[in-house]
């Protein structure tokens, strides 16, 4: 037994409770038990604390290192391929990581990626947190981790996701892809219900009988019995499923007019909002970009945020044409009008044509506004802070930096939106290639 | 001016400063700015009623600016020094500039080296020595006090403490406090924390009661121990050096790189320990700051960065806090981390530190070539000889570290404790990273 032991022993019982001191020459060490030798009295709980004093001052200077033969080390990281990202770049990184402007981070991973660099090792464990948390973040974070961050996942259970190969793509959402025998017989039941009619001057309309009754074979092609929304007749709910259910491109084929005429003719129904809803809805089984823009127009003339979601399934440019075709139709930029609703959805960059128009609209807001509610304000300037080009920071500030300055309880989320902007466009600056 | 935009960005004491200085590098932000070879200065034109007055230079002046953020150095500060990045030198300081610079010397002068005012001197002696007589009766006081208590705790047996609760001990904390001995008052508290609070705990419990039981024994001899010594047991039991008390002593010159820093708490202080390792001379020193609050006082001590400076160490058997006197130039360290040794080298420095200052808490170990290993669900240092250390790392702070190594060695600085490393700073592919 040790000396330490033995003087923890007594000290745990208590040298009143009958712990008695230890003997004589015990220690290892001879100069050791010389000095606890001459360290003993006539008091128990004087000498116990002397030697233990002794003990404790020796074994803190004398502690050796462990050699380890059964420490394994980790086999080493493969050595990184892309450069590491320059130093005011990762500061960036840092501020954005512990700071409000977490938002923008996804832009920095798209830039360091471009860029062909990498994050820097001491801010792996972060990102792999942040990713393990917010699964969206996973791919644009992977591409940024280097061979170091998929060595680090490796060793943290936690992080593993980052060391599988690239999660399977999910199916495009709300595609109900039918097989074609179902799709058949949709148009079956649907064909002698719908009828256009050509009118002179570009009258043309789509005339519409509903359903009459609804037989076992649709309920098990899944045609629902009851409305699943409110303020519609059960046997129009009937059509507009069956309807959601055609790819679009047949109804042209069928009456040999483009998808902007059938539109029209949709729009002039007695059912138009059936007609018009149950093809929204089948977008999604074939995404046409012609098909889309047409619906979409038909929404903008009617003003209104139904049925706007299609605008998702646009291609990125084509999303941008129409940003501005709803910035030039709307009489302001509040919450009830088609530019809102648009650029609220749009999940893309914001170039230099939608800038041309959202700037100075953006000035005569703040110029007309009468202020009461201004959450939509905020969030539409917030978001553009996010979405549009870091290039046009410059432009930006031309053209409203004065606009934040006003005394005016809009003039602070604009201020925010140049600080943002800015933000950004220092971001990009930073990460040389 | 020299200061680099690396310096700079190590100044902030975190990245919100140095983010809302960036905003503020920028000249229509200042109704005046300029600069000279030894400060910069400049007036904001923020929306107060009297605008900020910032001025930011080399040693001694270190910075000042009149608005009311308590980081230190705050955003002006760091933004006036940003603006000034490019900026020529060699403008003429206007009059508020020298006021304020004028000002400030004379708080620094205004300490008086003892010997050149004898009569002040004499009175003040008069004065102090009955003070001095009732402080050592007090504390003996409260050294009888402890020593009754260790006798009582290992002859009741620790067995039967655990339950007997900390509010006794507390009680006998806060008498040693007002004894005058708050370094034993804060052994005591650390005590009271120790039960239960591990698997081995009697054992540091006895380790804990042992130096205390030291510290009481030692002082009753103190006259028979060497002046350094008697300067380390007094420091432990919680007597303090005035600052310009310390300036009286030998300086040290030397370029002085600085280390690491690390942030820890003491009873309500934040404390703040800098460690610094001499270029020529070799030796180690540590700055040792309190502050209230958070970000620390004023220091331009920044990791990574080295400084030619003269340094006041406290008296100590093993000298190693220490104080600033007048500051040179200063520089980026380009390389890695110097003096570094191996973990059984630094073993044997630490037993040879122990054995001249018994009370030494902390020490700054310079690990060359370490790479972290698992083991059992823990983690260790382990050198090219085999010769290993348990790592902590409060909290997350290990896979910063392990991230940085990627299996490979590392150099590594922190401080030991006589029982695990606390890592502050990794050198690796020649970036110092604080961690």
């Amino acid at each position: 037994m040790t000396v330490q032991r033995e003087l923890l022993g007594m000290a745990m019982l208590g040298t009143a409770r009958g712990g008695s001191p230890r003997d004589r020459g015990t220690a290892s060490n001879r100069r050791l038990d010389r000095a606890l030798d001459a360290a003993r009295e006539d008091d128990p709980a004087r000498t116990l604390l002397k030697q233990a004093a002794i003990v404790a001052v020796s074994r803190r200077a004398g502690r050796r290192s462990r050699m380890e033969a059964d420490l394994s080390l980790l086999p080493p990281a493969m050595s990184e391929e892309r450069l590491r990202c320059t130093e005011p770049a990762a500061r960036r990184l840092a501020s954005m990581l512990e700071g409000p402007r977490q938002r923008f981070l996804p832009e920095w991973f798209a830039a360091i990626e471009r860029a062909g660099q990498r994050a820097p090792e001491e801010y792996l464990p972060s990102l792999l947190d942040l990713a393990t948390r917010r699964k969206e973040w996973r791919e644009p974070i992977r591409s940024v981790l280097g061979r170091r961050g998929e060595w680090l996942a490796q060793i943290n259970s936690a992080w593993s996701w980052a060391v599988a190969a690239v999660e399977p793509a999910s199916p495009r959402p709300d595609a109900r892809p039918g097989d074609e025998a179902t799709v058949g017989r949709m148009i079956e039941r649907v064909r002698p219900l719908l009828d256009y009619r050509s009118r002179p001057l570009h009258r043309d309309v789509i005339e519409v009988r509903l359903p009459s009754q609804l037989d076992q074979s649709m309920k098990r092609d899944g045609i629902a019995t009851t409305p699943a929304i409110a303020g519609i007749g059960e046997r129009q709910w009937w059509l507009r499923q069956m309807l959601a259910r055609i790819p679009l491109g047949f109804w042209c084929a069928l009456w040999n007019r483009s998808e902007r005429e059938l539109v029209r003719a949709a729009a002039r129904s007695e059912w138009r909002s059936l007609l018009l809803d149950g093809w929204t809805e089948a977008v999604p089984l074939d995404p046409n970009v012609g098909w889309i823009e047409a619906l979409l127009d038909e929404r903008l003339e009617e003003q209104t945020e139904e049925g706007i979601d299609i605008f998702d399934l646009l291609p990125a440019e084509r999303q941008e044409a129409y940003l501005i075709k709803a910035l030039q139709r709307s009489s302001a930029l509040a919450v009830d009008q088609p530019a809102f609703w648009f650029l609220t959805r749009s999940k893309h960059s914001w170039g230099k044509r939608v800038a041309r128009i959202l700037l100075p609209l953006l000035r005569r807001e703040r110029e007309i506004r009468q202020t009461r509610a201004i959450w939509d304000w905020e969030e539409l300037l917030r978001l553009a802070g996010q979405r549009l080009d870091p290039r046009l920071a410059p432009e930006a500030a031309a053209v409203l930096s004065e606009e934040a300055k006003a005394k005016s309880p809009l003039a602070p989320a604009l201020a925010e939106f140049l600080d943002d902007l800015e933000f950004r466009a220092e971001m990009i600056k930073e990460i040389k290639r | 001016m020299i200061w680099s935009r690396e310096q700079i960005d190590r100044l902030a004491p975190d990245e919100a400063a140095l983010e809302a200085a960036r905003k503020l590098a920028d000249i229509s932000q200042w109704q005046e700015a300029g600069s000279d070879e030894r400060v910069v200065w400049g007036i904001h034109a923020g929306s107060a009623k009297e605008p900020y007055r910032t001025l930011a230079g080399m040693g001694e002046v270190a910075f000042h600016c009149t608005c009311p953020s308590r980081k230190r150095p705050c955003k002006h500060v760091l933004g006036l020094l940003l603006l000034m990045l490019d900026r020529d030198r060699g403008e003429i300081r206007p009059q508020w500039v020298n006021e304020l610079l004028a000002r400030r010397e004379g708080r620094n002068r205004r300490k008086p080296p003892r010997k050149s005012a004898p009569r002040r001197d004499e009175s003040s002696r008069a004065g102090k020595e009955p003070r001095r007589l009732a402080r050592e009766a007090r504390v003996e006081a409260g050294l009888q006090l402890v020593e009754r208590w260790l006798r009582d705790l290992v002859g009741q047996g620790f067995s039967n403490v655990a339950r007997a609760g900390g509010v006794e001990w507390e009680e006998i904390a806060a008498r040693l406090v007002d004894a005058q001995a708050p370094g034993l008052a804060r052994m005591v508290r650390l005590m009271s924390e120790t039960p239960g609070s591990r698997e081995d705990w009697p054992s540091v419990l006895l380790d804990q009661a042992a130096y205390l039981f030291l510290a009481v024994e030692s002082y009753r001899r103190i006259d028979r121990l060497a002046p350094e010594a008697q300067a380390d047991l007094r420091s432990f039991i919680g007597f303090t050096i005035r600052r310009d008390e310390v300036l009286q002593g030998v300086p040290v010159a030397d370029q002085w790189v600085v280390l690491g820093t690390n942030r820890d708490r003491e009873d309500r202080l934040q404390v703040r320990r800098t460690w610094l390792s001499g270029v020529s001379t070799g030796k180690t020193a540590v700055i040792i700051e309190y502050s209230m609050n958070e970000p620390g006082p004023d220091t331009t001590l920044i990791p990574g960065t080295m400084v030619s400076a003269e340094l006041y160490y406290y008296p100590s058997a093993f000298p190693q806090r220490a104080v600033v006197g007048t500051r040179g130039r200063e520089a980026v360290v380009r390389g890695g981390l110097p003096g570094s040794r191996s973990i059984g080298q630094s073993l044997d420095d630490f037993a040879h530190a122990i054995a001249a200052n018994p009370w030494l808490d902390f020490f700054p170990m310079i690990l060359r070539g370490v790479t972290p290993a698992p083991d059992r669900g823990r983690w260790r240092i382990v050198d090219e000889r085999g010769e290993s250390l348990p790592l902590v790392a409060p909290g997350e702070a290990v896979w910063p570290i392990l991230a940085l190594s990627g299996g490979f060695p590392i150099d590594l600085f922190g401080e030991w404790d006589g029982e695990v490393f606390y890592p502050l700073t990794v050198v690796s592919d020649r970036r110092w990273v604080r961690v």
